[in-house]
């Protein structure tokens, strides 16, 4: 009986053994934050695009549920240690993550960043929004909004690179009869948004949009707006679908917000990681792995109170 | 320099029982004048360049932005007073108003959430306290820490989510007016006026001054050294924790990034208004007034439309001119003494 039981531990063991070496591909997901809404709309769209290329494949998520890029750069240690087949990373801080990331590539495990790039690394390619198109989007939707002859008034703060280059996009889309009234720093906050976008509203009673250049001062625009009671003579528009912005949209005190699009920027790292591991007989930019381009822009769409239902329930994972 | 302070700060106390020519003469000369002064040259500027500035609804929207600084800097002042620092009044505000909005978002009653809002932002600063008064430990470090901590908790406790869906009577706590004046106004006019009398009149708290001008001398003239260092951080805490709730239900929404980089913007204005780093100084209304000279100048901004890029520098310019503008009139009456 013994003898049996050992036998049968010993047959179990090699099975999986043996199963696990013709297991299909593992891919994993690597995140900041986990949990949070923006990256379970990334993570459900890596599955999919798995689903969508082979059935067997396998996909894991894994990183800190807070904003600490060194225990992601720890998971990815961890990962290629177990020998996954590829990772699709955000990166919670450009520079804190390089080592792990070359550490990878040196593996011959392709990585992809997605959202938050780590241009400095030896990722394949980084998946997601150019902030100039961004703010064009913006701006020629608030155009139309206002009939191309809009007085605007525009939040946000220096300094961040990506801020200024929606600025500049959303600036080049306006029409000829637009006009830039003020531009007002909202320091990064809500609270300081209220108070900067009450005064600017004061100065400049002809403004009739505002844009949010990042996702906090759009709340901060209706609280301005409401404070002097000029709700529904100023069109406003938000950046990022958090969920103050959608009950804001809901309420109609936003006219809409810009949407990234996470689900779209994981179904795409996950599409690349795939090619990454299989190279066609064409030699690819990047050889040992398979065609991948640089970059990939997964673009915007605007949200209005009609489109907002599928943001009204987040996957929960 | 030592002496010079001790020489400041027991004039401020003996204020109130010295002669009346003396006694106006004092408060002529005094940092709260100068900041007076100037603020009423900015809105003098501000009305003529802008016809926005003297409006009722632009004085209230000044109003509005101040309220969560001046609690803020009322701590701080507390706080520097004792050679203390408070680095985590800003995560304090971030963790307790996380804490306030996800109560109200469990079903607890609006009453209760505020009261344990407030107790947790109280019991965060007593924490800060007991290590820095009882253990001893650099305040610098110890509130950088707590700064780190109740910053990290506020994400770990949302994951990065908003707290939204706050019920409606919460909101009017922030959002509510009366006679056209919205309801935190009130509060932090009441906090400074009742904050300024303490300190001037009432012996435990203006003792703090003596303990930043000799903490040994203070020591040994058996004054309760720890225990009011302990209470300048925890009125810190509490301070915060109401900045919180005002915050949250005038924006509607709990926020983990909510205050950040909130504890420089006070000390900027406590430094303004005539505290020091070195401790045994400091005044209530000065940082009042503090607080209320950095916002002038941002509506400034606002209203004249300058570049957004210069406000940072501006905002340094005034703390640097404001503290030499004083250290030159303490050197020269000290000169006038002798």
């Amino acid at each position: 009986m013994k003898k049996f039981i050992i036998l049968m531990l010993v047959m179990i063991f090699l099975l999986t053994f043996v199963a696990a070496s013709f297991a299909a591909e593992r891919y994993a997901m690597v995140v900041f934050l986990k949990g949070s809404e923006f990256f379970n709309w990334a993570y459900k769209g890596m599955i999919d695009a798995a689903e969508m290329l082979d059935p067997s494949i396998e996909v894991e998520l894994q990183g800190p549920s807070t904003w600490d890029a060194a225990l992601e750069a720890r998971a990815i240690e961890q990962l290629i240690a177990k020998g996954v087949n590829g990772v699709i990373v955000t990166a919670g801080e450009a520079s804190a993550l390089v080592p792990a990331i070359n550490k990878a590539i040196d593996a011959k495990i392709p990585v992809i960043t997605f959202d938050s790039d780590a241009p400095a690394s030896k990722r394949l390619s980084f998946v997601g929004t150019n902030n100039y198109n961004a703010g064009y989007v913006a701006g020629k939707a608030i155009s139309e909004w206002l009939g191309g002859k809009g007085k605007i008034g525009i939040s946000t703060f220096p300094g961040p690179a990506h801020l200024a280059e929606r600025v500049e996009g959303f600036t080049a889309a306006l029409a000829e009869g637009d006009e830039i009234v003020a531009i007002v720093n909202d320091e990064g906050g809500v609270a300081v948004a209220e108070t900067q976008l009450t005064a600017m509203l004061q100065a400049n009673p002809d403004i009739d949009g505002i844009f949010a250049a990042h996702g906090n001062p759009g709340p901060g625009a209706c609280a301005a707006v409401r404070n002097l009671g000029r709700q529904g003579k100023v069109e406003i528009m938000g950046f990022d679908f958090g969920m103050p912005n959608i009950e804001l949209i809901e309420k109609g005190e936003m006219r809409g917000t810009v949407g990234q699009d996470p689900y779209l920027m994981g179904f795409m790292s996950m599409i690349l990681a795939y090619n990454a591991n299989h190279p066609t007989e064409i030699t690819a930019q990047r050889p040992p792995f398979g065609h991948v381009p640089p970059l990939v822009d997964t673009g915007v769409s605007i949200i209005y109170k009609e489109n907002i239902g599928k943001y009204m329930s987040p996957p929960k994972l | 320099m030592i002496n010079d302070k001790a020489k400041n700060s027991s004039q401020l106390i003996m204020n109130s029982s010295s002669g009346h020519l003396s006694r106006l003469k004092e408060i002529l000369d005094t940092r709260e004048i100068g900041l007076l002064l100037i603020i009423f040259v900015a809105s003098i500027l501000l009305s003529i360049f802008s016809e926005n500035f003297l409006t009722f609804s632009n004085l209230t929207s000044v109003a509005i932005g101040m309220n969560y600084d001046v609690l803020l800097a009322l701590g701080m002042t507390l706080v520097l007073l004792s050679k203390g620092i408070d680095l985590s009044v800003g995560s304090i505000l971030g963790l307790t108003g996380i804490i306030t909005t996800m109560l109200l978002q469990a079903g607890v009653s609006i009453l209760f959430a505020v009261i344990l809002g407030l107790l947790s932002g109280t019991f965060l600063g007593f924490i800060n306290g007991i290590f820095i008064a009882k253990f001893r430990i650099n305040p610098f470090i110890v509130t950088l820490g707590m700064m780190a901590i109740a910053r990290g908790l506020s994400v770990i406790l949302t994951s990065g989510y908003f707290v939204s869906n706050l019920p409606e009577g919460y909101l009017i706590i922030g959002q509510g007016k009366f006679l056209g004046i919205p309801n935190p106004t009130y509060v932090m006019i009441l906090f400074v006026i009742l904050f300024d009398y303490l300190l001037r009149k009432w012996g435990p708290f203006y003792k703090a001054f003596y303990i930043g001008t000799n903490p040994d001398a203070a020591e040994l003239s058996g004054i309760n050294v720890s225990s009011i260092i302990l209470a300048g951080y925890v009125i810190s805490g509490f301070l915060s924790g109401l900045a919180a709730i005002f915050m949250t239900s005038r924006l509607a929404m709990g926020y983990a990034q909510f205050g950040l980089g909130a504890e420089l913007k006070a000390i900027c204005a406590a430094i303004i208004g005539g505290a020091s780093m070195g401790g045994g100084e400091g005044s209530i209304v000065g940082a009042f007034l503090g607080v209320m000279l950095l916002a002038i100048i941002n509506n400034g901004f606002v209203l004249l439309n300058l570049s957004i890029y210069w406000q940072g520098v501006i905002n340094g310019l005034i703390l640097v001119i404001a503290v030499t503008v004083d250290a030159i009139r303490r050197a020269r009456k000290g000169k006038s003494r002798v």
